[in-house]
Formats: structure tokens, C-alpha cells, sequence
């Protein structure tokens, strides 16, 4: 049994693809993509999740071998000053 | 005349003018409000308006037909009364020179030059407020060129108003939020990547520079450096950033994540959603990371490799997470420059 971890470019495009297609049009997936690792030619998993969802999500700690990432953002907003967008 | 002379006839001239005169040198009819925006610039009674058919601004809404002065003459310690009468107004010899005959002043003491237009010689920066007249204010990301001019590069949300605009549409340097005595039209909105709904490209514009701007500095940021001129060409290859906006000024920061697909952003307001979805995205956290790489503002900074200190992405969004970290959202900026037609000033 091996243990999950970061892994190549191809490998992790590959992984996050599967993620994508798991989870696309849930009510609380906010996106799915890299995230560096300590190499740099090396990556993991990277899930954003919408904490103010109803359902709640069971959450993946890896796919394909490699480690999922989870971070909890209700929202992104476009940065034009004084707009009240945080 | 003596120079005193010219300075008393000059001060009455300019009392008239202004208070005498009943406001005669000055025009109210050719400035043409342009909604909303005149309420938000703290400029008392002026309004943002077009010269039509020339493409000028006009900022204010009393335009001064004549300004006064003291000219030299050929003879020593002798001096003229200068009379510099606006173009628009080389033709309208009404209030000028009715004015001029009051105080008597022979014509051989007088100056007098028609159709001048003095601009500011305004130096452009990057990473300082700027905004399309109709928004709070954002930042001036980039110098960018094709064949026919330089542009200024920012998003959409900032230099076209999330697409609810018109080609040659003023660009304001500081963007109209920040306005507290002067302002500049710095450029004119050329092209926009359309925002549209749904699935988006990128959130970007471009606006050619107006003939106000005298020089501008393409490759500096201050605080920051010298950047290279070609953008980095492998996304995954980066790691540490810097970048300069209008808000938090010069941030360091890391990328956080490559590639991120199904990052929605919200264009529209509480009442009226307007969901954009963008793929391949760049995400970034400050360094460290309780320290925003970006706030409100800082929307279309240029995001610099600070490795190579070659141009990287353009700041667009972001958002809180649920520890308080603070997360950017940037455009890889080849994909920017490709949609745009445009490379960075060479």
C-alpha cells in the first residue's frame, strides 16, 4: 500500500479532472486546481468548498494517490476599490 | 505699462470676470453630464463632459473662455497685459473683448493670443489608482502596446465598467473614488474582454493614452524593481510574487494554487447576482499569509515573478476563507495579452 502524495505535472491535471467531474455543480464546490508542493515540479490537490452550503459534502483526502487540499471560501469577488467586495 | 499697472488690471479683469462680469467668461452650455458620474466627483458644480466631435474632455461645467496675465515687452521694466483666450472661444469675441474695451486698455498694451488649449503633462506610473469615470477605482496594471499605440492594462471591472460602457469612454488617474482636488483623463478605453455571463475569458481592458500624457514609466514599480519585458511562459514555474496596487501598495506573496477550474465571481450585486466562471486560474496568499496580497482596489496589478521579475498574472478577485486567509485570484497574463492583441512595451 503506498501512502498519498504530491505528484508530477500530467498526473495531477489528470486527478484534478476526476475532481472535477466528481463534484461540478454541487452546491458548496467553489473550484478544484493545483496546489504547489515543497518541489517544485510536483503538486497536490487543491478543493475550495462554500462553508455556507446546505448539504453537507463528504470530503476527499486524496484522489488518484494524491493529497486533497480542502479550503473553506464562501466567495470570491472582482477588487475595484470602495465597493464593498471583500 | 508699468508692472504694477498690468498686475491691478489684471486682478480687475479677473474680479469681473468672475464676479462683475456676472460669470461672462465663463460657459455653462457645452459640458455634457455624464450620469451618475458627475455626482460622485467631488468637484463642487463641475461634471464630466465631452467636446463633441473632438474627443476632449472637458472637467468642469463653467469653462473659463480667457485666462490673464503679464507679458514681457521689448523695453525694460515695461510689461503688457496677456490675454490668452481658450480655444472654443478664438471666435466669440463677445465677453473677451467687450471686457477689454471697459477698461480701456489700449490695444498696443495688450497680448492677446486665441485658441490656446493647455493640457497637464501628466507622468503615468504603474500600480497607482486609475478607473473608467463610472466606477469606485482600481489599478493601473501594465504598459502595453500593439502597432498603432500604448494602452493602459487593467480589468474590465475597472477600465469598462464590467462591460456597460462605449469605446473612448474617459479613464480617470487617481479612478474617481479617489478624487480629492484634480484629476487627469489619462486614456481612453480602446478594447474589452466582454465579461458576458456564465463562462468568462478573462476580465481585462485596454485604453489608449490621451494627449495629456507626457511621459510614463513602462518597466518600473516602485518599491518593487525593474521588470522584464516577455511574461513568464510556463504557469507552474512560478512560486514567489510580488505586485504593486492601488490599495495595499507593494505586497509579496506566494502562489497558493495552479490551475484552478470553476472559480466563480460575482460582478453583479446582492440584488442582481451576475455569476462569471473563469478556468485556469492563478491563486495567491500574501507572505506571510495572514497579510492580504490584495484588497478592494487593487484590481489589475501586475503580478510580478519575483524570481525573474518577469510579468506573470493580473489581479482581478478575491476573497476571505474561512481562517481569515486572505486569497487573490489572478489571470495568467499571456492569456491576458493574447485576448487584448497586445505585448508589454517593449
Amino acid at each position: 500500500m503506498t501512502t498519498a502524495g504530491p505528484k508530477p505535472l500530467v498526473a495531477a491535471q489528470a486527478a484534478k479532472r476526476k475532481l472535477a467531474e466528481a463534484f461540478r455543480g454541487e452546491s458548496w464546490f467553489r473550484g478544484v486546481g493545483l496546489a504547489p508542493a515543497n518541489r517544485r515540479d510536483l503538486f497536490t490537490l487543491r478543493l475550495t468548498v462554500d462553508p455556507s452550503a446546505h448539504d453537507e459534502p463528504s470530503l476527499p483526502t486524496e484522489c488518484e494517490g494524491i493529497p486533497v487540499e480542502v479550503v473553506f471560501l464562501a466567495a470570491y469577488r472582482p477588487r475595484a476599490g470602495g465597493s464593498g467586495n471583500s | 505699462m508699468r508692472l504694477q499697472s498690468v498686475l491691478d488690471l489684471k486682478a480687475e479683469l479677473l474680479f469681473d470676470s468672475r464676479v462683475g462680469g456676472g460669470g461672462r467668461l465663463f460657459s455653462s452650455a457645452r459640458a455634457v453630464a455624464m450620469g451618475t458620474a458627475a455626482g460622485m466627483l467631488p468637484l463642487g458644480e463641475a461634471a464630466v463632459g465631452r467636446e463633441r466631435g473632438e474627443g476632449i474632455i472637458e472637467f468642469s461645467a463653467r469653462v473659463p473662455r480667457a485666462a490673464f496675465g503679464v507679458a514681457p515687452t521689448s523695453r525694460k521694466n515695461d510689461f503688457a497685459l496677456a490675454v490668452r483666450v481658450y480655444r472654443g472661444f478664438e471666435n466669440d469675441a463677445t465677453s473677451t473683448d467687450e471686457l477689454l474695451a471697459k477698461k480701456n486698455v489700449p490695444s498696443a498694451e495688450i497680448d492677446i493670443v486665441r485658441g490656446v488649449s493647455y493640457r497637464p503633462r501628466v507622468t503615468l506610473r504603474a500600480g497607482g489608482s486609475c478607473g473608467h469615470f463610472e466606477v469606485t477605482a482600481g489599478t493601473l496594471g501594465a504598459f502595453v502596446e500593439d502597432a498603432d499605440a500604448y494602452y493602459v492594462l487593467s480589468n474590465n471591472h475597472v477600465l469598462a465598467n464590467s462591460d456597460a460602457c462605449s469605446r473612448g469612454d474617459p479613464i480617470l488617474v487617481p479612478g474617481p473614488i479617489d478624487i480629492v482636488g484634480g484629476f487627469s483623463v489619462v486614456a481612453q478605453l480602446s478594447a474589452w474582454v466582454p465579461l458576458g455571463g456564465g463562462a468568462g475569458k478573462v476580465d481585462a481592458a485596454i485604453a489608449a493614452f490621451s494627449d495629456d500624457v507626457a511621459h510614463f514609466y513602462p518597466w518600473q514599480y516602485a518599491g518593487i524593481g525593474t521588470i522584464k519585458r516577455s511574461p513568464i511562459a510556463d504557469r507552474f514555474a512560478v512560486n514567489r510574487v510580488a505586485k504593486r496596487g492601488r490599495t495595499t501598495g507593494v505586497t509579496r506573496g506566494v502562489v497558493s494554487a495552479f490551475d484552478l477550474d470553476g472559480v466563480a465571481i460575482d460582478y453583479g450585486s446582492h440584488a442582481s447576482p451576475r455569476l462569471v466562471t473563469f478556468d485556469n486560474q492563478l491563486e495567491f496568499v500574501g507572505s506571510p499569509p495572514e497579510k492580504p496580497f490584495s484588497q478592494p482596489g487593487d484590481s489589475g496589478s501586475l503580478i510580478i515573478d519575483a524570481n525573474s521579475m518577469r510579468p506573470y498574472a493580473l489581479v482581478y478577485g478575491g476573497g476571505l476563507d474561512a481562517d481569515g486567509i486572505d486569497r487573490t485570484l489572478g489571470h495568467f497574463l499571456p492569456e491576458v495579452l493574447d485576448e487584448l492583441g497586445v505585448t508589454i512595451v517593449k
